[in-house]
């Protein structure tokens, strides 16, 4: 039944087939035809279409006809206004990316006007402690005097000092 | 070619081609005079409403509208009855034949053929659209179209054949 179908459609289009090679823009089409091209009966209608397609194209035109041929086009182009570019789906998609291009900037040098010399170091600090959860810290259960050797043998940290009054103090996890 | 009539973006429509649009006409209606009313009365109102910015956005509008009015146009006549006519297989001689045609018996002939079969062989022979182009302006469907130029081919031949009878070789 498909068979039938396609080869009733491939008889269509080759019914139909363009006069000049310049019309062959579908793809059935040029499938229909290739498969075609050797037939006797398509080049008799080739030959057909092509000489009364001549024939069309010797009708004569008519001198009152011809005026309207004229070099300048009956309509003139429009005028170029603002209103009508800004109107204009591009020239609004650039404005409105070059907009958001300059926000961006903006941002950035609004942003960048309080920095100080070390800002870059804090600001990373500041993030570190902010994404630290209470499960990546490890209690400690120990006097504060011994908090420096404690850093000192488990993180490389040297200079950490507790005054001496504050040695005693038991830390608090 | 000349191209004229902007479409709304300020560029000229593709294949608004006045020379093949008065082509159409006489194809449509068989007569000159008849064919030059129906290109003027259609240039007349476009250019009127390119004037006021109201040109149609669709593709080949201008064919479209001079199709209607040679319908119109040709309402009142006398319509063709709806008779079987002869139909031979195109013949391999076929072109010499045609070319001993004259374009306006060629205009005639298809000017009395019955709508939309007259639209589509006139479309068609303009070899100015494609076939689905031919669809959309004609509105018809792919076997519709595909009926009336097979039929139209085999009619023009059987024409042909009686108005060039070829003489059998002794």
């Amino acid at each position: 039944m498909k068979l039938v179908s396609a080869m009733r459609r491939q008889r269509s289009l080759l019914n139909c087939a363009p006069i000049s090679a310049r019309q062959l823009a579908d793809r059935a089409m040029r499938s229909a035809i290739s498969r075609a091209d050797d037939s006797v009966e398509f080049t008799d209608q080739q030959n057909f279409d092509s000489a009364v397609a001549r024939l069309v194209r010797l009708i004569p035109i008519p001198a009152e006809s011809a005026e309207w041929f004229s070099e300048k086009d009956l309509v003139p182009a429009s005028r170029w206004t603002w209103k009508k570019m800004l109107r204009n789906p591009a020239v609004l998609a650039t404005s409105i990316a070059v907009a958001v291009i300059a926000g961006v900037f903006v941002f950035n040098f609004v942003s960048h006007l309080n920095d100080f010399p070390g800002s870059a170091t804090a600001r990373k600090l500041l993030g570190i402690a902010a994404s630290a959860r209470p499960v990546m810290l490890d209690p400690v259960n120990a006097e504060a005097g011994t908090l420096s050797d404690l850093f000192f043998m488990k993180h490389g940290l040297e200079h950490y000092d507790v005054p001496a009054q504050f040695a005693d103090f038991a830390t608090i996890g | 070619m000349r191209e004229v009539f902007r479409g709304p973006s300020g560029v000229p429509e593709r294949k608004q081609n006045l020379p093949q649009l008065y082509r159409f006409c006489f194809l449509m209606l068989g007569d000159s005079r008849k064919a030059q009313d129906v290109f003027h009365a259609t240039l007349r109102e476009a250019a009127q409403r390119a004037a006021r910015g109201e040109l149609p956005t669709e593709s080949f509008w201008l064919f479209r509208d001079a199709r209607w009015r040679c319908l119109e146009a040709t309402k009142s006549d006398l319509q063709p009855e709806p008779l079987e006519m002869d139909e031979h297989e195109v013949a391999a001689e076929a072109p010499s034949q045609i070319g001993r045609l004259d374009p306006m018996h060629l205009a005639i002939w298809i000017s009395a053929a019955p709508d939309p079969q007259r639209s589509a062989l006139a479309l068609f022979y303009l070899d100015e659209f494609d076939y689905r182009e031919i669809l959309d302006l004609a509105e018809l469907k792919l076997n519709e179209l595909s009926r009336f130029l097979s039929n139209g081919r085999r009619q023009l031949q059987a024409w042909l054949d009686a108005k060039f009878p070829q003489t059998a070789d002794v």
